[in-house]
């Protein structure tokens, strides 16, 4: 059987900076992926190459055993690989709702030259609406993003990536920002779509969060991968205490 | 109606058409042109070569806008991978070269252009309606164009064309249909121009007519149909009722463009918009 994702040894450089060095990962079908890691391990940048957005010179991506890298980003967001960005970057031109209206026309863009004939967006905007209720921001459904608070725009980028009805949900530091009801709540919301058969991969630095809705975590150093496994055998790694959580853990012991 | 009456709204009428077409591509897809006026050249040349050559008028200006739409698709597709200030150079560049092409080529009339292109044969008041259903379509095309899904994955391209790609839209696509049909468009206003005034020369076609155009669509409000339309038709008369306009053309478009950047980011269409919402706030 074929992992529904398999990264096969990443390298990328950015100048003289080695962002990924051979890091191999895989994600199975209905998996919940923690990938974690101190600030600039390269987790964005491993993610970034998944979607198309970075290149690598060796190794390649397979989904469902069909190799992807080479096609371009939105390609691969059609064949089901959706990402919602760390750094959020909404149509500032939109409301709320329209950014995932949009979103969610996914198929109605699909032949470009139709696009022309093509008006009505009413089930686009009943599916927009129930995702935004379903990650609390609906209050915001009619306002533009250009004075929301982060923690709103966070989620705009999750509704957004949801509305495409992806195989695989990348999401990048989805909970930065919220306070710590919020970011319960919205790891509480993401565990059920996990649990609805949605195959997912969350970038985050919530540990807390982490450990309590992950199945399987990989993690990153130094564009290294460090590790990968359970969440509990993860952490309970020396190796990766040290890299994660720092000197902290040896001063209080 | 006065000769002279029925001329000017001639020329407002090709100039809506025009401010338009460079509308679908600027305003509504986001994407510069400092070079319009050369689709603009390439639908005038082709469609007064074809009726001078005796061809009738309809087929011919309908020729004019497949060339332009041609050659709009692949400087369409050689400008893909450039972006805003670059874009803005590509264009420019592209605009140059149309000039020195038709300034070289004896079959095109040189520098010396082509002259006694014949009359479309509709009578002045004829013609002046054939223009005014053009502009008219185009301005129904636009508010038509905004409202469907086109309209909305322009706009998606305009505001952050990675976004666009990142959410599964094909960015490049929706870039050529946009130079398609926007030079297309100029190859309409071309080619009406043509059989207006009757006589074409490469400086009808150079870089001031680009600005020119441009200003139309940027003192309008980038995007906005109705405010484009409005200064189209007003920018388009000035130069016949003040002969300093007509002078000085770069110097005061480039004053207007720049001061509306500065100003009123907008155009007139924000401009207006402020100014009601500045008032209402008064009232209540
Ligand atoms: N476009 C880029 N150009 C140059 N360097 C980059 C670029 N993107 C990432 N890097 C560098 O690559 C390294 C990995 O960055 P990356 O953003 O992948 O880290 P990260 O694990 O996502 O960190 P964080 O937790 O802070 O988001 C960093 O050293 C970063 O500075
Ligand atoms: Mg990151």
């Amino acid at each position: 059987m074929n992992h529904l994702l398999q990264v096969h040894s990443a390298t990328i450089q950015f100048g003289g900076v080695k962002a990924l060095q051979d890091v191999s990962f895989h994600l199975d079908q209905e998996d919940l992926l923690g990938l974690i890691g101190p600030n600039g391990a390269g987790k964005t940048t491993l993610m970034r190459y998944v979607t198309g957005i970075n290149d690598s010179k060796t190794g390649h991506v397979e989904l469902s055993g069909l190799k992807i890298s080479g096609l371009p980003v939105y390609q691969r967001v059609k064949l089901g690989i959706s990402m919602s960005q760390q750094l959020v970057r909404p149509f500032k031109s939109m409301s709320f709702l329209d950014n995932v209206v949009f979103a969610a026309g996914y198929h109605k863009t699909e032949k470009p030259w139709k696009t022309l004939f093509i008006k009505s967006r009413i089930q686009e905007k009943q599916r927009a609406l129930t995702l935004l209720e379903r990650l609390g921001i609906a209050d915001m459904a009619m306002e533009m993003p250009e004075k929301a608070p982060l923690g709103y725009l966070k989620r705009l980028e999750v509704a957004r990536a949801m509305a495409i009805d992806p195989k695989i949900l990348i999401l990048d530091e989805p909970l930065a920002g919220l306070n710590q009801r919020e970011a319960e709540k919205l790891a509480d919301t993401l565990s059920q779509l996990n649990q609805q058969g949605q195959s997912m991969i969350l970038i985050e630095h919530n540990l807390r969060e982490v450990m309590r809705i992950c199945s399987r975590l990989v993690v990153l150093d130094n564009g290294r991968l460090l590790a990968e496994g359970s969440p509990k055998s993860v952490l309970s790694q020396s190796h990766v205490q040290e890299a994660y959580l720092g000197k902290e853990l040896h001063v209080n012991p | 109606m006065m000769a002279y009456e029925i001329s000017l709204l001639i020329v407002m009428g090709i100039s809506i058409t025009a401010g338009l077409s460079l509308n679908l591509i600027t305003g509504f897809c986001g994407q510069i042109s400092l070079g319009h006026a050369a689709f603009m050249g390439i639908g005038a040349y082709t469609s007064a070569l074809m009726t001078k050559n005796g061809l009738p008028f309809f087929p011919s200006l309908a020729a004019g806008m497949l060339t332009a739409g041609i050659a709009g698709i692949f400087v369409g597709l050689c400008s893909l991978r450039v972006r805003h200030d670059f874009l803005a150079i590509t264009t420019m560049g592209v605009g140059f070269l149309f000039l020195g092409i038709v300034r070289q080529q004896d079959a095109l009339g040189g520098e010396m252009g082509i002259s006694g292109i014949p009359d479309p044969g509709l009578g002045r008041i004829g013609f002046l309606l054939f223009v005014m259903g053009c502009a008219a379509l185009v301005v129904y095309l636009s508010l038509y164009m905004k409202r469907s899904w086109l309209g909305f994955a322009f706009d998606a391209v305009a505001d952050d064309e990675d976004t666009a790609g990142m959410l599964g839209l094909d960015v490049t696509q929706f870039k050529l249909i946009a130079f398609a049909i926007g030079t297309s468009l100029a190859g309409l206003a071309g080619g009406l121009y043509a059989h207006n005034i009757r006589f074409i020369d490469p400086d009808s076609f150079g870089f001031v007519e680009s600005i020119t155009v441009l200003s139309m669509v940027v003192i309008g409000g980038i995007g906005s149909v109705w405010g484009v339309v409005i200064a189209s038709a007003v920018l388009s008369v000035l130069p016949l009722w003040f002969q300093f306009i007509e002078d000085y053309k770069l110097l005061v478009y480039g004053l207007l463009l720049f001061s509306v950047m500065r100003f009123s980011p907008g155009g007139l269409s924000a401009l207006c918009f402020n100014i009601f919402s500045f008032f209402r706030k008064k009232l209540t």
